[in-house]
């Protein structure tokens, strides 16, 4: 446990860059949704996050924590956006996924405290135009650019009642900072370029609750709710806003049908709706509901040694809550596949997951993303 | 082991890839803010406080020499006294010994040309000694007028800046004699020719190694032949010794509602700018030009690579006249003027501006002066119209950006 405070007060320490990926529908509201998962439950689609003792989503996970786990997961994203202005390529490194994990000892609690992406913001736009000086044609560049986004900072407790069912409790401090530059450049290098730049910061508090219950020898149902009340934004360091924050829940169910076979689906639903009045009263487009829907499998190869060489495969449907456009609500489809291998008795390993996604918002605005996702995880 | 090798190698190549985040977009339509605003402003300066003031630099701390003929700034003549040289011996290896001189050789620095201009000719013309910085260009012209040249140097066409030389060898060296009153002194007043009207910047000043010199070559009798050729040289010593004068001197019944820069007496002009709170507080300066509108065509030495600029300055403190400029190089901002027009001149303001925006800042006040100036000026006597002249008025052109605060969700 003590290693678990240790690695806790790092967190803090952690770079404020736990976010997802970049993308063109992270543009507006408060970016896109970083789902809050460890790189297995990524590789299966996100069907196991709620069973996943190394994800954030479901408090009642860390319950059956036997051993003391951390991870530290990295995802480099590329990415190609088009819209009716253009097509670009991009790619970018994000940290999405920082834990320790592990039991109370000599009691039924295990305890988790980890960093998870919430929303990104980061991109870059840039647009071309011709503006008027002095009375002559000046061709002018804009650009702006916006790094950041928001963090779960979540400290999470679970509870074995029995054996079939674990109870957990989640803390969450929404946190972190949008640097936003605007800068407008000429094509007459005679006019200096223009820029300004700005900090939006983030605050919010949330609590969530969980649960798992084995129905059946095979059989085992999860579910989580989470409230987020709401956040306030500060830019540089005046109050400038404040927005409520969605209600969440998700459930999900796996099967094993063998030692081997894991199966798992699980449906999400976030009521961004919440969000909506304020956001648009910010200035913003505004926000719709947002749903998931994960499938996945996972195949071990040695089911004494989960962790070494499994097979995971899975594909998501979601749609994302904050609109380019007003009327135009974007969604997400991924499929994925990922393995993982242990080391040293177990004690270490890498999980992999390979991603590939497609967004669109059926009106222009699409975007094709590969994302390769790496955790590092130590059980000393 | 080597699965962990091999996971980290990934795990590296994944950290270092490099980031693009780079999206097409259309602002506003897709932007969470608006682009920077950019406007564009003419501000005249403040009326009726602009004038010209001269005696920013006396004639004796110049260190060039001008000479012209026939420009349409202005007939330039220079003059200078070699103090006494002993010519007879000369000390080798701690002895004086006798020196049989064979050549005398008179040589300037050429700094500035009408690179357009041939055959042109630097003349030398015997003047008496006594000449000295309160010459007048009448008196000095009388002189010269009165001796012939007794000799010339012919500049090579080709030849934009270095040493110019005259040789004195053999029964030539007799031109060199001077009158036993003159106790070796020789004095010489420059005019210079060419296939059409020019002027020639050679360099001057007291004891400068840029300065004009008087080089006596010879023989003296000793056994080790590598010391028996000997030079012995002198440059003009007293600082009112050397100089140039003009037949134009716009200060000389300056008018009041006109701005002056240069000339033989150094004119600067202060002008103010009483400019907008919420540009120097809200905004950030993209492009400040300061433009002056030439009341009479700007002549100069055309064709001449280094020609005349303008210099402003900002001031610590306005105190008129007697404005302290700003100190920082960088605060320095120059503009060439345009020889043979009468177009405006744009003189690039920005980092000027720029410390009138910060807290504390300098007054937004400029003195304009000739670049020329500590040097002893330039060719060109620019004078502008002022905030009294009917029309071209000094103005102060800004173009800003004025902040968006981008970030709306």
């Amino acid at each position: 446990m003590r290693k678990a405070v240790l690695f806790g007060l790092a967190l803090f320490a952690a770079p404020a860059s736990v976010q997802g990926q970049s993308s063109q529908f992270g543009v507006r509201g408060l970016g896109i949704p970083v789902r809050p998962l460890s790189p297995r439950a990524i590789a299966t689609g996100g069907a196991f996050g709620l069973f996943d003792l190394e994800s954030s989503l479901n408090p009642a996970a860390p319950a059956s924590a036997i051993q003391f786990a951390s991870l530290f997961s990295s995802a480099q994203n590329f990415r190609r956006s088009t819209n009716p202005f253009g097509s670009s390529s991009g790619k970018d490194n994000r940290f999405p996924q920082i834990l320790a994990v592990g039991p109370i000892g000599g009691t039924r609690f295990g305890a988790a405290i980890s960093m998870s992406g919430y929303t990104d913001r980061n991109f870059a736009l840039g647009t071309v135009d011709t503006i008027s000086l002095r009375g002559v044609p000046v061709g002018v560049f804009d650009t702006l650019i916006s790094r950041g986004g928001l963090s779960d900072l979540r400290l999470a407790g679970g509870w074995r009642a029995t054996s079939a069912l674990h109870l957990g409790l989640g803390l969450h401090a929404i946190t972190g900072s949008n640097r936003l530059e605007n800068r407008r450049t000429f094509s007459d290098t005679a006019y200096a370029t223009a820029s300004e730049r700005s900090t939006l910061s983030y605050l919010g508090l949330g609590i969530s609750a969980g649960a798992s219950l084995r129905v059946a020898p095979r059989l085992t149902l999860a579910g989580m709710f989470r409230t987020d009340g709401h956040l306030d934004i500060d830019r540089d360091t005046t109050r400038i806003a404040r927005t409520d924050l969605p209600t969440s829940y998700s459930v999900g169910a796996r099967w094993q049908p063998s030692l081997k076979v894991g199966l798992a689906a699980s449906y999400g639903a976030k009521r961004w709706r919440a969000s909506d009045a304020d956001i648009r009263a910010q200035g913003g487009v505004g926000a719709d509901n947002a749903y998931e829907v994960a499938g996945g499998i996972e195949i071990l190869r040695d089911p004494k040694n989960p962790g070494h060489r499994p097979w995971r495969l899975g594909g998501f449907y979601a749609t994302l809550p904050f609109p380019v456009r007003i009327g135009r609500q974007p969604h997400e489809f991924g499929i994925s596949a990922g393995t993982a291998v242990r080391f040293t008795r177990g004690q270490g390993g890498f999980d992999f997951a390979l991603q590939q996604l497609w967004r669109s918002d059926g009106a222009g605005y699409t975007e094709r993303a590969t994302v390769v996702t790496v955790g590092f995880s130590i059980r000393p | 082991m080597r699965n962990l090798f091999a996971g980290l190698a990934m795990v590296i190549a994944v950290a270092a890839c490099q980031e693009n985040i780079n999206t097409p977009g259309d602002c506003p339509t897709l932007c969470p803010g608006e682009q920077i605003i950019v406007r564009d402003t003419v501000i005249l300066a403040t009326p009726g406080s602009d004038s010209a003031f001269f005696g920013y630099a006396s004639k004796a701390a110049s260190s060039v020499l001008l000479v012209s003929s026939g420009l349409a700034a202005g007939e330039l003549r220079s003059f200078l006294v070699f103090p006494k040289q002993r010519r007879d011996s000369i000390q080798v290896d701690g002895t004086q010994r006798a020196l049989i001189v064979d050549t005398i050789s008179i040589s300037f620095s050429l700094q500035a040309r009408d690179s357009t201009a041939k055959n042109l000719k630097l003349f030398l013309h015997r003047v008496p000694i006594t000449v000295d910085t309160a010459l007048t260009f009448d008196s000095l012209q009388s002189l010269i007028a009165q001796a012939p040249p007794f000799d010339s140097i012919a500049v090579a066409d080709t030849l934009k800046l270095g040493k110019v030389e005259a040789l004195f060898v053999g029964p030539r060296l007799t031109l060199i004699d001077g009158p036993a009153a003159d106790s070796g002194r020789f004095a010489v007043g420059l005019t210079v020719r060419a296939d059409k009207p020019t002027g020639i910047r050679l360099g001057g000043g007291s004891g400068l190694t840029s300065g004009p010199l008087f080089e006596t070559r010879g023989k003296v009798d000793v056994s080790d032949t590598a010391k028996q050729r000997q030079r012995t040289s002198v440059r003009p010593d007293a600082a009112d010794k050397l100089g140039y004068v003009g037949n134009r001197d716009l200060a000389v019944g300056a008018s009041a509602d006109l701005l002056y820069i240069g000339g033989p007496q150094a004119g600067r002009s202060i002008i103010r700018f009483a400019i907008p709170r919420f540009i120097l507080d809200s905004s950030q300066i993209l492009r400040a030009t300061l433009e002056l509108t030439p009341a009479a065509r700007l002549d100069g030495l055309p064709n001449n690579p280094a020609g005349d600029s303008i210099v402003v300055r900002g001031v610590a403190a306005d105190l008129g006249a007697k404005s302290p400029p700003l100190g920082a190089a960088g605060l320095l901002v120059k503009g060439g003027l345009g020889q043979g027009t009468t177009n405006a001149t744009q003189i690039d303001m920005f980092s000027l501006v720029a410390q009138w925006q910060a807290t504390g800042g300098p007054p937004s006040v400029v003195f304009v002066a000739h670049q020329d100036e500590p040097l002893g000026g330039g060719f060109m006597q620019p004078v502008f119209y002022s905030t009294r002249s009917p029309t071209g008025q000094p103005r102060l052109r800004l173009t800003y950006g004025l902040p968006t605060r981008p970030g709306r969700p």
